[in-house]
């Protein structure tokens, strides 16, 4: 069960949000992929269903091994607008990834919000803020990992969308 | 002679004391002036974060006189030119920052829409689209770099953590664009 303090933990809700992000991709794409017409496309779909996949179960053992009970999927996940052809399969697409992006920067700041909230009392054992500053500089990684993979696949979904303007200047904000 | 009463010969004694004890402590103590000590230096990451974001800026300008049709290459600059504005209004912030930006008025530090010094003419190449996706590949790496050693302590790191890992993501994603 999740007590207050650690439903409170920004590092915590951040992963949450992680992982809401990763259900509703994983859910998506087997639908994205049916509505597209390029095999490509559909090869892409699938990778990026597989990947999403993996992440999910990744940020669950996250989550359970910080004792948090991690948010479940949704019965169902609606598109932005309805799915009538490839552009709005596309259009679901991308909104998934910036949706990773969003989550993942805000996992960039989580330990940042954690420390600042952190009590400043006489400091503990060396060893425990040698390890207490290791698992940050892993969250950061993470972070960063997620948001260069989740700008990189938005940008794929944009360039077929609009091939002008592909990117955005601050992924996931 | 006129006469002292004891009280105003000790009244004086007092007051000739004090004075004497007031001019010898003048004379002999070091006078403090208090001296404005200038504020630290925003830190390097930021700065030399900055100092990418121009060169690559000065990179498109050049690039963008003779590839102007292809396609998304405007936007990239646009990209990185709001990098720029980002990267300034956080330095902003730092005192020291604001106070060489002030003292360095006739060196004119260019605008952060604007591209700076340019680029090296070598680099160039004789393929500057490939040039263009290297030195992104480069301001990539060590904003990435920069934003991983970035202390979750510091007074700003609120702002500056998330926008460098933007700003690094971002300029991965150009290297799909300048392929």
């Amino acid at each position: 069960m999740t007590t207050p303090s650690k439903a409170a933990d920004p590092v915590v809700q951040a992963l949450q949000r992680v992982l809401a992000a990763q259900h509703a991709a994983v859910y998506s794409y087997p639908v994205i992929g049916v509505a597209l017409r390029d095999a490509g496309q559909v090869d892409r779909a699938r990778q990026l269903e597989d990947r999403h996949r993996d992440t999910r179960d990744a940020v669950l053992a996250q989550l359970a091994a910080r004792h948090a009970v991690p948010v479940p999927a949704e019965a169902s996940y609606v598109p932005p607008q309805p799915v009538t052809g490839p552009a709005d399969a596309q259009r679901w697409a991308l909104e998934l990834e910036q949706a990773c992006a969003a989550a993942y920067r805000y996992l960039l700041v989580a330990p940042v919000l954690a420390a600042a909230a952190a009590p400043t009392g006489p400091a503990g054992d060396g060893s425990d803020a040698a390890s207490a500053a290791a698992e940050q500089a892993a969250l950061r990684r993470q972070a960063l990992t997620g948001l260069n993979t989740a700008a990189r696949d938005a940008t794929g979904w944009r360039t077929l969308l609009s091939p002008t303007a592909p990117t955005v200047p601050f992924p996931g904000l | 002679m006129a006469d002292i009463s004891r009280r105003t010969l000790l009244n004086r004694a007092l007051l000739g004391t004090a004075l004497g004890g007031g001019a010898l402590l003048g004379l002999t103590r070091r006078v403090r002036h208090q001296v404005a000590t200038p504020p630290p230096p925003p830190p390097a990451e930021l700065t030399a974060a900055l100092a990418r974001q121009r060169q690559l800026l000065a990179s498109y300008d050049r690039v963008l006189t003779t590839e102007r049709s292809r396609p998304g290459l405007a936007g990239l600059r646009a990209d990185v030119a709001a990098h720029g504005t980002a990267l300034h209004e956080v330095l902003q912030h730092y005192p020291g920052w604001r106070l060489a930006v002030t003292a360095s008025t006739s060196r004119a530090a260019p605008a952060p829409g604007t591209s700076g010094s340019p680029a090296p003419a070598g680099s160039a190449a004789a393929d500057p689209i490939a040039a263009l996706a290297e030195a992104s590949r480069s301001a990539a790496t060590a904003t990435t770099a920069a934003c991983l050693r970035w202390p979750d302590t510091e007074p700003h790191a609120a702002q500056v953590v998330p926008l460098l890992g933007s700003i690094a993501a971002c300029l991965t994603s150009h290297l799909q664009v300048l392929r």
